[in-house]
C-alpha cells in the first residue's frame, strides 16, 4: 500500500521532474562543468582547473556588475515587499470594483519585458517622456533618468516594481485571506484598533508569506538582465551592467563558455546563499 | 465602438484561420512544380518590418524567376544570428548564406564558421570589379575573398530644412567646414524667454552608437587612426583627442548640443525638433521621408585637415558546410542579389557596393536618390573600422565596452577627454591582445 503510494507519488511528480532534470538539473551540472574548461563553443572543451575564477574575479567589469547587482536588490526589494503588502491590504477590503482594480494592478505582469522596456524608455526621455513632464508640473527639473548614471539603475528598479510588484502582491493576498475573521473580531471585542490588529494578528500571521516573498523577491533581483539589456543596455558608463549581462556577454559576445560559466556558477552560490537563508529564517519563524 | 472593436478583432481572426488553412494546403499539395529546386537558407539581421518585407519581396521575385533555386529567408536581431549561427555551425546546421557586416568578417573568418568563395564569384560571374578598392579590400581576409560586399553605409548630415530657414540660413548652402557647422549650430540653438534651451543645434546622444561614428569619423579627418601598426589602439593620440575635445567642448563651451538628449530606442529627436542637426547614416531616409519632415542631407563637413566619414558595409558569405553540394546555388542567388541590388538599396536605405547598381536608373531613378546623393558623393572620403579578428567585443555598441563606457565618460563629463581615452586605450588593448 504504502510503496504503491510512492509509486504514484513519483508518477505525479514525473512530468515536471522529466523537464526539470532535461532543462535545469542537467544544463546546471553540465555549466559547473564547463566552468572548469576552456572552450569557445566551436572547439573542444579543455580542463584549465579554476583559471576561469581568477580570470572573473581579476576582471572589474565582473566587479562592477556584482556591485551594480547588488545595488538593483537594495533599490528593490525593500518597496517590492512594502508595496506588495500595501496593495494587498487594500485590495483585501470588500469594496465594490476592487475585482477591476485587482486586475489592473496584475496586468503588467502578463507584458513582455522587451514591451516594458521600451514603454518605460519613452516615459522616463528627458525631453518628452511623462515622467518629468509631472515632475516639473511640481518644480522638478527634468532628470536624463537613462542617460545619467546616477540615475539609471533608480529608473530600472522603479520599472521592475512596477511590472512585478504584483507577484508579491498576489501571494500577500492569499496569506490575508486565510487569517480567519474571526481572531478580527475577536480583538475588536477586546478594543483592539485598526493598527493594533494589524500589527499584533495581521503580520505575525503574515511571517510565513513576508518571509518567502522577501527570499523571492531577492533572488529575483539578483538575477535581472531583461530590463537592463532592453532600457540601457548595461549603460551609461556600465552603471546598469548586472551579472546576468556579464554572463551573456562572455558566452554569446566573446564565445568565452569557460568565464562565462564560472560567473553563472558565482551567481548561482550568491542565489544559493539567499536561499539558504530564507529556509533558516522560516524556520526560525 | 466597442463592438466595432470586437468586430474587427473577429474579422482579423477569421482571415488569419483563413489563411493558415490555405497555408496547410499549400504544405498539402504535390511539390512536383518545385522538385527541381535546390533550397538555399538564408539568415540576416534586417529585422525591422520595412526591411523585412523588402527583402522577402526581392527574394520572391528571385524564386519566382526559375533559376532553379528556392531561397528561404529568416531574419534575427544581430546578436541573436550571431550566437545562433556559430552554435548552429557547431551542430552541423549552419544556414547555407549568410547577411552580415563586412568589420565581422575576419571574427567569422578566424572561427571558421564561413569559407573562402573565390571559387563560387568565378563560377557565378560576380562581377567584384564593380566594387570600389575599399569594399573589395573589406571582404578579403588572409589574401581570400570570404563575401559578395552589398552595399556601403556612410554617416551623412541631416538638417531640418523649415528650422534652417528660420534662422536666416540657406538650406541650398550646408556647412562645409567646422567654423561654418559651429555657426549654425549656434544659430539654430534656440532659447525659451527665461535662457532655457528648448531646442538644440545638434544631436550627440552619449548612448547608442552615433557618438561613436562622429568621433571615428573626426579623428581620420584630424590625421588619426583608430589603430597603431602594431595593431594596438591609438585612441590616446594627438588626433584622436583634438576630435573627441572638439565634440565635448560643442556640449560644455558652445552649448549647441546635449549627451542626454536623443539616442534611445524609441526616441526621436529630430523628429519631435528637439534638435536641428544630426549625422546618421543614409538608413533614416526612408524614415524621414515617411514622418514628411522637410529635411535634406549632405556630406558630414570637414571640421580637420581633410574629409572621412565613417562608413560600414552589409556583406553576403557562404557558411562553412560538411558537403559543397549547394555552391552552385548559393553562387546563383549571390550573383543575382547583387546585380539586383537597387530595390533592398532604396527599402532599407543604403547605397549599393556595384558601381553599375549605383548608377542604374532602378536606383538614382527612386524618389529617395536626392537624399541618397550627398552619401554617395561622400564614398571617396569613407572609412571602415579596423577589420580585427575582435571586432564584436571591441566595437559592440550595445554593451559596456572600454570603448563605449569611456566615451559616454568624455561625453557626460565625468571623466576629462585625455583621461577618459587614456582609460579607453588600456582597456582596449587588452581585449585586442587577447587574440
Amino acid at each position: 500500500m504504502r510503496s504503491g503510494m510512492t509509486l504514484a507519488a513519483y508518477l505525479f511528480l514525473s512530468p515536471y521532474l522529466a523537464l526539470f532534470i532535461a532543462f535545469m538539473l542537467l544544463p546546471t551540472l553540465a555549466a559547473i562543468g564547463i566552468s572548469f574548461m576552456r572552450w569557445d563553443i566551436l572547439g573542444a572543451p579543455e580542463f584549465i582547473g579554476l583559471d576561469n575564477y581568477r580570470q572573473i574575479f581579476g576582471d572589474p567589469l565582473f566587479l562592477t556588475a556584482i556591485k551594480n547587482t547588488f545595488y538593483f536588490v537594495f533599490l528593490t526589494a525593500i518597496p517590492m515587499v512594502v508595496l506588495g503588502l500595501a496593495l494587498a491590504m487594500l485590495l483585501d477590503q470588500k469594496l465594490k470594483g476592487t475585482a477591476f482594480v485587482r486586475t489592473v494592478v496584475f496586468l503588467p505582469y502578463v507584458v513582455m519585458v522587451s514591451t516594458v522596456g521600451i514603454l518605460w524608455g519613452w516615459l522616463f526621455d528627458k525631453g518628452t517622456g511623462l515622467v518629468n513632464y509631472y515632475l516639473t508640473t511640481i518644480g522638478i527639473e527634468p532628470i536624463a533618468w537613462l542617460k545619467d548614471p546616477h540615475w539609471s539603475m533608480p529608473a530600472l528598479a522603479i520599472t521592475t516594481i512596477w511590472w512585478t510588484v504584483n507577484t508579491n502582491m498576489i501571494i500577500f493576498l492569499a496569506a490575508l485571506q486565510d487569517i480567519s475573521e474571526e481572531l478580527h473580531d475577536a480583538a475588536t471585542l477586546d478594543g483592539a484598533g485598526p493598527w493594533q490588529r494589524f500589527v499584533y494578528i495581521t503580520l505575525p500571521l503574515l511571517r510565513p508569506a513576508m518571509a518567502l516573498v522577501t527570499a523571492l523577491t531577492i533572488i529575483n533581483g539578483w538575477r535581472v538582465f531583461g530590463q537592463a539589456y532592453v532600457m540601457t543596455q548595461g549603460g551609461p558608463e556600465a552603471s546598469t551592467f548586472v551579472i546576468v549581462q556579464y554572463i551573456y556577454l562572455t558566452a554569446f559576445q566573446n564565445f568565452e563558455m569557460g568565464p562565462a560559466a564560472a560567473a553563472g556558477v558565482v551567481l548561482l552560490l550568491i542565489t544559493l546563499l539567499f536561499s539558504l537563508a530564507q529556509m533558516k529564517l522560516m524556520k526560525a519563524i | 465602438m466597442a463592438n466595432d472593436v470586437f468586430a474587427k478583432s473577429l474579422l482579423t481572426r477569421r482571415q488569419a484561420l483563413a489563411l493558415g488553412a490555405s497555408a496547410a494546403l499549400a504544405g498539402a499539395l504535390p511539390r512536383g512544380a518545385f522538385a527541381a529546386d535546390e533550397k538555399v537558407t538564408l539568415w540576416h539581421g534586417w529585422t525591422g518590418a520595412d526591411n523585412t518585407t523588402a527583402l522577402n519581396g526581392v527574394i520572391d521575385t528571385f524564386n519566382k524567376g526559375g533559376k532553379g533555386v528556392t531561397v528561404e529567408p529568416t531574419g534575427y536581431d544581430w546578436d541573436t544570428l550571431f550566437s545562433k549561427w556559430v552554435v548552429s555551425s557547431a551542430g552541423g546546421r549552419a544556414p547555407d548564406l549568410v547577411l552580415f557586416h563586412i568589420t565581422e568578417l575576419p571574427e567569422f573568418a578566424t572561427r571558421k564558421v564561413i569559407r573562402p568563395i573565390d571559387d563560387v564569384v568565378a563560377s557565378s560571374g560576380l562581377d567584384l570589379s564593380q566594387v570600389p578598392d575599399a569594399g573589395r579590400t573589406g571582404v578579403t581576409f588572409d589574401g581570400k575573398v570570404y563575401a559578395a560586399p552589398l552595399d556601403v553605409h556612410p554617416l551623412g548630415f541631416y538638417y531640418n530644412v523649415d528650422m534652417v530657414q528660420e534662422a536666416g540660413l540657406d538650406p541650398a548652402k550646408p556647412p562645409k567646414s567646422g567654423e561654418e557647422f559651429l555657426e549654425w549650430a549656434k544659430k539654430l540653438t534656440v532659447k525659451d524667454g527665461s535662457g532655457k534651451i528648448t531646442r538644440y543645434g545638434f544631436e550627440l546622444p552619449n548612448t547608442w552608437a552615433t557618438a561613436r561614428w562622429i568621433w571615428f569619423s573626426l579623428m581620420y579627418q584630424f590625421g588619426g587612426t583608430f589603430l597603431d601598426d602594431k595593431g594596438l589602439a591609438a585612441v590616446d593620440s594627438e588626433a584622436s583627442q583634438k576630435a573627441l575635445q572638439y565634440l565635448v567642448d560643442l556640449i560644455n563651451v558652445h552649448g549647441v548640443t546635449n549627451p542626454e538628449v536623443g539616442g534611445n530606442k524609441g526616441e526621436d529627436a529630430f523628429a519631435s525638433k528637439q534638435v536641428a542637426m544630426k549625422f546618421i547614416g543614409p538608413w533614416e531616409v526612408n524614415l524621414r521621408m515617411a514622418q514628411k519632415m522637410n529635411f535634406m542631407t549632405a556630406q558630414l563637413p570637414v571640421f580637420g585637415q581633410k574629409a572621412a566619414v565613417w562608413a560600414n558595409s552589409h556583406c553576403m558569405a557562404v557558411s562553412k558546410q560538411k558537403s559543397d553540394d549547394k555552391l552552385a546555388a548559393d553562387g546563383t542567388f549571390m550573383k543575382w542579389f547583387f546585380d539586383n541590388f537597387a530595390a533592398p538599396a532604396t527599402t532599407v536605405g543604403i547605397i549599393p557596393q556595384s558601381k553599375a547598381v549605383r548608377e542604374s536608373a532602378a536606383f538614382t531613378g527612386t524618389e529617395q536618390y536626392k537624399y541618397f546623393k550627398s552619401f554617395v558623393d561622400d564614398l571617396p572620403n569613407i572609412v571602415y573600422e579596423p577589420l580585427i579578428p575582435q571586432y564584436l567585443s571591441v566595437f559592440s555598441f550595445d554593451k559596456p565596452t572600454p570603448l563605449v563606457t569611456n566615451l559616454q565618460a568624455a561625453l557626460s563629463g565625468s571623466k576629462p577627454v585625455p583621461d577618459a581615452l587614456k582609460a579607453m586605450k588600456e582597456g582596449l588593448d587588452a581585449q585586442l591582445k587577447k587574440g
